[in-house]
């Protein structure tokens, strides 16, 4: 684009040289015709009455009559022919500045469209380099770096540059979450096999022993019962797992609407519900600011709920009878704030920071006699995470435990 | 691979003799892109030092900071240049706003600093993530702290900076305000795959943090 438009500012601009050198001609001519006229009036044979014409009239240039006394008293070829020569010298000179003038400039438009042509290849090769280096990156997984070769003259390519740095760095983010996900699902992998250990062994030596057949009835009956709880715990851990593997390994996607964010708390209720109805616990909804219309957030009702029936299952689990969980929902100016305070074991404060890891659970007895796999937490986190949001913890005044959930509104 | 932001040795002492002060003290860390970091400390622990050198700002007695492998302070490397180029965006806790200005003109400030057009959709994508629409016409001093930080957070976006670094950028606010703004910070960087690192007084907002580095003494506690 740049070198059409230099094209036509050279084009136009030796046009504009042509036309004012013309225009310059053309008085140049129109006088000296004029003082051959006047030369030939004052010479001719009634030269007052003559000029007296011309000075009213203006001149008349109607042929060679007004030559005829010049040629006679043999002016022909002296001065007329002089003031011919002049004018065609004028004439001369201007056609020579003039192509001059023309021949600089095609010869600055040549070396300008030269001196494009070889910063445009330039530009390429270094838009190829980089390209290069990017592919490159993404065989090795690194980013390509901050280019130094960045050629200094070419302010244009700046805007490619951070470009190209910003997709760099889209890349390198996309390898990098591919492999800790590579890395997780490793990882998840070795702890699901140490968490699947203990209740294994621990059946396999109540079977082991039901099976010899040395079992008073009653120790029959206990052993059976055991088996009958590390069942349970398995079926517990396995489905727990499942939910962990298809979230973490990015089977399940989101199916993000906006709906009430009120029914999805609801239906989490409704699940621990019974649970709480055991332990005589009350548990409240608190919408602060009741609305008129519902709050509608963006987000995925079925593991947004999943997310908090994992927190009100350890809040009603870690609570003694007869207490209170309390969920707050407040709308903030672009988020919605759940709280769920409850009035249970609460939460030491080093804890703080580990309460949210895969399978991670309290040293305190009162938690290693509730049966759990140190999950709950955690998933809820990945969950409200995938939302973009956050989920803190606090210990609530004068016992128990507060957990925040920040969720934007959309 | 795959990390940012590498600070190597990295000091600032004032003073000499009996009377140096060792403000930031021989720090190595490593932040990971698209990681969401909060350096945590007590006041006078020099996290704040230590981010302003991170981001270009105050350079270090001795040590290296590296963005993406290149050394901001290397000599003869103008670290202004680095911050053109890789952009960096800083939220502070006194916000910093232009008073005189709309909202909307306070967002596209650098814009135009930088003689850059406004990258429209972008802009009005921040804009609603944010929650600004309905202020943008408003100047900063009739809107509320935690409006205020959003102006802040969405100036501190609009170039998409690679690492957003964010002084304290609760200080202001109360607990439940504080919050949003963190998770709005962490919403955005999320969205448009940004680093954010941020340096708090608070455990609460360090929680929300993916990794928390513990400074005491201008030192690295706890990676």
């Amino acid at each position: 684009m740049g070198a059409i438009k230099a094209k036509r500012i050279f084009l136009s601009t030796f046009l504009f040289w042509v036309i004012v050198n013309l225009a310059l001609a053309y008085p140049a001519c129109r006088s000296y015709q004029e003082k051959q006229q006047l030369c030939a009036l004052g010479l001719g044979e009634d030269p007052g009455e003559s000029i007296a014409r011309y000075l009213k009239e203006g001149p008349f240039f109607d042929g060679e009559d007004e030559k005829e006394p010049l040629r006679e008293l043999g002016y022909t070829d002296t001065y007329v022919g002089t003031l011919q020569k002049q004018l065609f010298f004028q004439i001369f000179w201007n056609a020579l500045t003039t192509g001059l003038a023309g021949a600089g400039l095609l010869f600055l438009y040549m070396y300008d469209r030269n001196k494009r042509r070889n910063e445009t290849e330039a530009s390429v090769q270094w838009i190829c380099d980089r390209l290069a280096g990017l592919k490159n990156s993404m065989h090795t997984g690194g980013s390509c770096g901050d280019s130094d070769t960045l050629p200094e003259d070419m302010p244009q390519l700046v805007r490619i540059e951070e470009e190209l740095a910003q997709l760099s760095d889209r890349i390198g983010q996309v390898y990098t979450s591919a492999r800790a996900d590579r890395e997780e699902t490793k990882a998840l992998v070795t702890d699901i096999s140490h968490q699947l250990r203990t209740p294994l062994t621990a059946l396999w030596t109540s079977f082991e022993l039901l099976c010899s057949g040395s079992l008073s009835p009653d120790e029959y009956a206990e052993f059976q019962n055991r088996c009958a709880v590390q069942m349970v715990r398995l079926q517990e851990l396995t489905d727990a797992l499942l939910q962990i593997s298809r979230l973490e390994t990015g089977l399940i996607e989101l199916k993000l609407q906006r709906t009430p964010l009120f029914d999805t708390i609801l239906t989490a209720v409704n699940r621990i519900y019974p649970r709480a109805r055991e332990k005589e616990i009350a548990v409240v909804l608190e919408e602060t600011d009741a609305q008129s219309a519902p709050l509608m957030v963006l987000h995925d009702p079925r593991w947004l709920s999943e997310a908090l029936i994992n927190i009100l299952e350890n809040a009603v689990k870690y609570s003694p009878d007869s207490t209170q969980v309390t969920i707050t929902v407040l709308q903030m100016a672009v988020s919605v704030r759940i709280e769920i305070i409850d009035q249970g074991i609460g939460i030491l404060p080093e804890d703080v920071n580990r309460i949210f890891r895969r399978f991670w659970r309290g040293d305190n007895a009162r938690i290693r006699e509730e049966n759990g796999q140190g999950i709950g937490l955690y998933l809820a986190r990945q969950i409200i995470e995938k939302h973009h949001g956050t989920i803190r913890v606090a210990a609530q005044k004068p016992q128990g435990s507060r957990f925040v959930i920040q969720l934007p509104l959309g | 691979m795959g990390v940012i932001l590498q600070a190597e040795a990295l000091c600032k002492f004032y003073g000499t003799g009996t009377q140096q002060v060792k403000a930031v003290n021989c720090v190595d860390l490593e932040i990971m892109q698209g990681e969401f970091v909060a350096i945590v400390g007590k006041s006078g622990s020099g996290k704040s030092t230590l981010l302003h050198m991170l981001g270009g700002l105050d350079r270090p007695t001795s040590g290296h900071v590296r963005i993406r492998g290149v050394d901001i302070y290397r000599p003869g490397e103008d670290a202004r240049t680095v911050f053109r180029r890789r952009k960096i965006g800083f939220v502070f806790q006194a916000y910093n706003l232009v008073s005189s200005i709309n909202v909307w003109e306070n967002i596209v400030l650098p814009l135009g600093l930088d003689g850059k057009k406004i990258d429209e959709p972008y802009v009005e994508e921040l804009i609603d993530t944010l929650g600004l629409r309905e202020r943008l016409y408003h100047l900063p001093c009739a809107l509320s702290g935690g409006q205020q930080q959003r102006v802040a957070i969405a100036r501190a976006l609009v170039t998409r900076p690679d690492i957003v670094f964010a002084d304290e950028p609760t200080g202001n606010l109360d607990s439940r305000t504080s919050d949003e703004v963190v998770t709005l910070l962490k919403a955005s960087a999320q969205k448009f795959g940004q680093t954010l690192v941020i340096i708090t007084h608070d455990e609460d907002i360090a929680q929300m943090a993916d990794r928390t580095i513990l400074l005491e003494d201008g030192e690295v506690v706890r990676l």
